[in-house]
């Protein structure tokens, strides 16, 4: 698996980890999330501690899978999934917002049947971190 | 009737032959009747990856599962590249087609 670590060493208590598989039903694309989110006493959810992926399928799917490991360690998962539901109104047709921070993912606009390989991974995510409450 | 069968008989032959011709590549399923209808996948490169690169070129193919999950289990793949010949393709088109899978393998590496 690849991942991102945001800290080391801390306590067992207070860190839970949460795994997801997404499968894109079209494709068969398929992503595995493990995500330890440290929930002492952070708002918003708590915070991404460690990330980890396994992609299987095609560029777009594992890149945005590396990039999304690269972008959500450190944040609170609150802040995870407004970063999720920002890059699904970003890759909605027709809209040609920029956003500096998901600047690399928007290149898949020119390829609009693609842009559920680059959501695959953060939607995950997300579906991951369902059970954390709001 | 006869006359477009026959010319698709042609073309998607044609098909065979090249991509069969073409290191990396891999024919998915040799039926004893074929349709003009070939499907396949190039060694290391996901056929939406392939797709995209050849609709680039102007090639349109249909990449994925083709609704047809038992079909992709049996032959052990999770997708496959397909291409479709009517009467309105041509010999050289499928000639396009071989060059842009070499294109594919040299962004793909």
């Amino acid at each position: 698996m690849c991942g991102r670590r945001g800290t080391r060493g801390g306590l067992a208590d207070g860190v839970r980890t949460h795994r997801k598989r997404g499968v894109n039903a079209l494709c068969g694309d398929r992503v595995d999330v493990d995500v330890r989110v440290d929930d002492g006493l952070e708002e918003g959810g708590g915070r991404i501690a460690e990330i980890k992926f396994r992609a299987r399928g095609c560029s777009i799917a594992k890149a945005s899978a590396s990039i999304m490991t690269e972008l959500v360690v450190g944040r609170t998962v609150d802040e995870v999934r407004g970063l999720v539901g920002r890059l699904e109104v970003l890759l909605q047709k027709d809209n040609v917002e920029e956003d500096a921070e998901l600047e690399m993912l928007l290149g898949v606009r020119q390829f609009r049947g693609r842009a559920q390989c680059a959501t695959l991974a953060f939607t995950t995510l997300r579906d991951a971190l369902a059970p954390i409450e709001r | 009737m006869e006359a477009i069968g026959a010319h698709e008989r042609v073309v998607v032959l044609r098909a065979v032959s090249a991509l069969s011709a073409v290191p990396g590549v891999r024919l998915i399923g040799a039926p004893r009747e074929r349709a003009s209808v070939v499907s396949f996948d190039v060694e290391g490169v996901h056929p939406h990856d392939v797709a995209t690169v050849l609709d680039t070129l102007g090639i349109a193919v249909r990449s994925g599962h083709h609704c047809t999950q038992p079909v992709m289990e049996h032959f052990g793949v999770a997708a496959t590249v397909r291409a479709s010949f009517g009467l309105y393709n041509s010999v050289a088109e499928v000639d396009r087609l071989v060059a842009g899978i070499g294109e594919v393998r040299r962004i793909f590496g």
